[in-house]
């Protein structure tokens, strides 16, 4: 493919994690021709997948540090948009809990921390006030220190939303091609994929994991990103009786510690581990892993011992070679970089954009306004914290599809299930359907509802169901149709 | 729009071997209208998945295949004028007996005068089995299996590893080798074969599919698909890995109870199932339980007669012959795992029906049922696996509210080198 047939962008950015589709969203407010391209096969599939689903005020950040100043503007952010994005957001606010003396003496400095981090609303809780407002735990605690404004959001969601709202202002999303090749032309970049050569004005790398190759690719060989992973436990719902507050235990030098938390869809969550390693695309749970999550989070919550696991899952965090994130705008070489951002990527990253988008269009971005802007995202028939529409009458009377259960478990229907399978950002795989409607997540884990929600997927997108993946390439369900070789290899 | 309500003598929840025969033994007793609601798009519950035979041998004396064993009981709560409601699935119990449901038609309350739960059990997750590594597609459980192979004609995949040796994990090999797929092993962690040995003359054997007790899954690995499966041999023997491209995690049922628990059942933490007394009547006046729901897989005839008997004593309950007088409950003897039921009312409705299941497996054993040291029941001497129950029937003579009743196991544990010995037969 030459030159000559390229498409033709005023901003390419590379990588659809949190990040970049909230830079994608940004930029989609001017009258600009705006590309996401990602080797994924859906939005969010990196680092935004697996994370504790948490929006940070920003108390325990560094103080004076980007990281510090853009998870405060983040938080601020997710509070105005979520309603019109539609993303479940919930302020149950944070508990930090002291569990020894030594650890108790520290929360008047974490306090401090806060407050010259503009977070002035932190309270000292004494032993007895902290047990009644989390009567499940340990009796152990010596007090803690309340957090009001941490919160809990849906983190698929925050993703997804935020690349449907992109999406529908006219941003272009190439899922499932990566990045083979950058290219420096006259006025811009070319940017090659398997199937296509982009032409753009402007590079944005927001890859994430990958944000070393890509800048790499670009050239740049001072940046370093190394996987740190983190394994996560899942209790099935009853436990969200045990809980009523994010509790976070005392943070380490090293790491900011496993914390078990409420998550908008009602169960319990626990975790993370941070283990640096080597492999970025290493997702494995480890045996020592998942103690290690169990052990902290039973000295918190002794009473989840009892509670029933429904499943553990591994992320990796982006850890850059800077301290602190690595955010440039080269005006002259109209290049972006975004990279390092770890663990705190979900609550900064519409604050990241906000900074991104003001220095590109310092850097000479034209930003007419986007005329056509719609400023809420389509509407969604479910999100967590809302009733499922197989319990409303009338919804039901409308479209019988939302009277036909597929996912007993968390009681998605037919019509969800269909609705997460159209749209402009559709979902095309089965963890693409799981994402957006919470479909197989439930404490069976697919035991009842796997192949009717093959049959409901091939349907949809007009393949058969030995074509459909979990997600992407590599990741068929199934195996072809039965009996097709009667006589094993 | 309001939520039509329909007003029903008795709600059965699940149209499985134990809710059809529940609901078929009520309309027998002449109670009036009786629904049994199902999510599936047919009635028989599990045995209506499966096309494999070996179904209603103690009922039928003949081994019918799953869909024949469904139709029949299907046509029985036909004939008996049982309204079966499919596609319908039951959103919520309450404990004033409205049960809420939903199907493509619409929502609908029905207020009964006695529930029946019979929602079965559900095989294990993965995640519940301590089994790291990767999460790439190919892992399945037997029943997404059987419904791949049954309802969409799609195979699982081509080179499999079943993990668990119970009966569902050994018929899984031949459905596999059936579809024309291959099965590198049976991994089984226990030293000795869970399923009926039969199952596996029948299953594995001919198809020379090796069993490997003693086996520990380590780890499943595969980025994308399942690659394959790491084992630790027993013995401290090096890890090895299996090759291969669908891992199915078979058996290790539990109950679906998740309906009951929010109708606010006491739950058994043994079996995790509801709490019944011998008429399997739960903790809240009106809501019986039967089946696999409490106490995981047994076979369908099981099932079928549990269902049964929940009907007789629902259609009892509704006559204002049910006792709902003190009740005793029934203490762990040695050896024992779990019971069902779990109390007994005293009344004069004659034997208690016991189930009940051995935390290990024992030789040259008998169940044994105490009434303040007296004995009340004891089978023959039988072999015991934790994962099947021994029947026990026990009478009620003597019993009052102080007594103390109590069941266990007396009988050898059976020795590793027993078990080797099988281990030895087993991997060709």
């Amino acid at each position: 493919m030459g030159h000559e047939t390229a498409e033709s962008y005023d901003v390419v950015l590379v990588g659809a994690g949190v990040v970049g589709c909230a830079v994608a969203r940004d930029l989609a407010r001017y009258r600009l021709r705006v590309a996401v391209v990602d080797r994924e096969v859906d939005v969010g599939d990196g680092t935004s997948k697996a994370n504790s689903g948490i929006v940070h005020t920003g108390f325990d950040a560094k103080p004076g540090t980007t990281e510090a100043r853009l998870v405060a503007r983040g938080w601020t952010l997710w509070a105005e948009a979520a309603p019109a994005l539609q993303v479940t957001l919930e302020p149950v606010g944070a508990l930090l809990v002291a569990l020894t003396a030594e650890q108790h003496a520290e929360l008047d400095a974490l306090r401090e921390n806060g407050r010259r981090n503009g977070i002035t609303d932190l309270a000292m809780v004494s032993r007895d006030e902290l047990l009644h407002l989390e009567p499940a735990i340990s009796r152990d605690v010596r007090g803690a220190l309340h957090i009001p404004g941490e919160s809990i959001i849906d983190p698929f969601a925050a993703v997804v939303a935020q690349a449907e709202h992109a999406a529908v202002n006219g941003v272009r999303f190439f899922l499932g091609e990566d990045v083979r090749g950058i290219q420096a032309v006259r006025d811009g970049y070319l940017v090659a994929t398997p199937w296509r050569e982009l032409r753009t004005r402007w590079l944005v790398d927001a890859a994430g994991l990958w944000s070393d190759a890509i800048a790499q690719l670009a050239h740049r060989d001072d940046v370093r990103v190394t996987p740190r992973k983190g394994e996560f436990v899942i209790f099935d719902k009853p436990a969200g009786r045990l809980i009523r507050h994010i509790l976070l235990p005392v943070p380490t030098k090293i790491s900011k510690g496993i914390l078990v938390a409420p998550t908008v869809f009602g169960n319990v969550l626990m975790g993370p581990t941070a283990v640096d390693g080597t492999d970025k695309t290493d997702l494995s749970v480890t045996p020592q892993g998942l103690r290690t999550v169990m052990e902290a989070g039973l000295r918190m919550i002794p009473g989840l011992r009892r509670e029933t696991v429904v499943t553990t899952y591994a992320g990796e965090r982006a850890v850059g070679n800077l301290s602190d994130y690595r955010l440039e705008v080269d005006g002259a070489a109209h290049l972006v970089i975004i990279s390092g951002i770890r663990s705190t990527g979900l609550t900064a990253a519409m604050a990241i954009a906000e900074q991104v988008v003001g220095a590109m269009r310092d850097a000479g971005l034209p930003a007419e306004p986007n005329r056509g802007y719609r400023p809420d995202r389509p509407a969604r028939s479910w999100r967590p914290g809302q009733t499922r529409p197989c319990y409303d009458p009338d919804r039901v009377a409308q479209d019988p599809r939302y009277g036909r259960v597929v996912c007993l478990c968390e009681t998605v229907s037919e019509g969800e299930i269909v609705e997460a399978l159209h749209g402009p950002l559709a979902a095309h795989t089965l963890d693409g359907v799981k994402k957006r409607t919470w479909a197989t997540a439930g404490r069976c884990q697919a035991y009842f509802c796997t192949a009717a929600l093959l049959a409901i997927v091939a349907r949809e997108r007009g393949t058969d169901v030995s074509a459909v993946t979990k997600r992407g390439p590599g990741t068929h369900a199934t195996a072809g149709p039965a009996g097709a070789r009667r006589k094993a290899p | 729009m309001d939520t039509p309500v329909l007003e029903v003598d008795a709600a059965v929840v699940g149209a499985g071997p134990a809710g059809l025969g529940a609901a078929t033994r009520l309309m027998q007793r002449r109670v009036g209208r009786v629904v049994v609601l199902d999510r599936e798009d047919q009635p028989g519950g599990l045995p209506a998945q499966s096309g494999h035979r070996g179904f209603g041998l103690l009922r039928y004396k003949f081994p019918l295949t799953g869909g024949e064993y469904a139709g029949r009981l299907a046509r029985a709560a036909t004939a008996a004028s049982v309204e079966v409601r499919l596609g319908t699935t039951v959103l919520s119990v309450s404990p004033s007996l409205e049960v809420v449901a939903v199907s493509p038609a619409g929502l609908v309350r029905y207020k009964a005068r006695a529930v029946i739960l019979a929602t079965g059990c559900r095989e294990m997750p993965r995640a519940l089995r301590a089994a790291g590594g990767d999460r790439p597609s190919g892992i399945f459980n037997t029943a997404v299996v059987h419904r791949l192979l049954g309802t969409l004609q799609e195979l699982p995949g081509r080179r499999a590893v079943i993990v668990g040796s119970e009966d569902v994990g050994l018929m899984a090999v031949r459905l596999f080798r059936h579809a024309g797929a291959r099965v590198l092993a049976v991994v089984e962690e226990l030293p000795y074969l869970l399923g009926y040995r039969a199952n596996y003359l029948y299953s594995v054997a001919p198809f020379r599919v090796p069993v490997l007790l003693g086996h520990r899954v380590v780890r499943v690995v595969g980025r994308r698909r399942v690659e394959g499966i790491e084992v630790a041999p027993p013995g401290g023997a090096p890890v090895r890995r299996i090759p291969c491209d669908t891992v199915v995690f078979s058996g290790r049922f539990v109950p679906e109870s998740a309906l009951a628990r929010d109708a606010g059942i006491a739950l058994d933490v043994r079996t995790q199932g509801p709490l019944v007394d011998q008429h399997y009547h739960t903790v809240l006046p009106g809501i019986f339980a039967c089946g696999n729901l409490l106490h995981g897989a047994e076979s369908s005839d099981v099932a079928l007669e549990e269902g049964e008997r929940a009907g007789e004593a629902a259609a009892a309950h509704l006559a204002g012959q049910l006792a709902a007088g003190p009740a005793v409950a029934i203490h762990p003897g040695a050896h024992l795992a779990s019971v069902v039921p779990q109390r007994v009312t005293l009344d004069d409705r004659g034997p208690v029906h016991l189930l009940v299941r051995p935390d290990v497996p024992l030789v040259r054993a008998t169940v044994l049922a105490t009434r303040d040291a007296h004995q009340v029941g004891r089978t023959r001497r039988l072999s015991v696996v934790p994962h099947r129950a021994a029947k026990l029937t026990v009478s009620l003579q003597g019993v009052d509210g102080t007594s103390r009743l109590e069941v266990g196991f007396a009988g050898r544990v059976r020795s590793f080198r027993e078990a080797a010995a099988s281990w030895g037969r087993l991997a060709p």
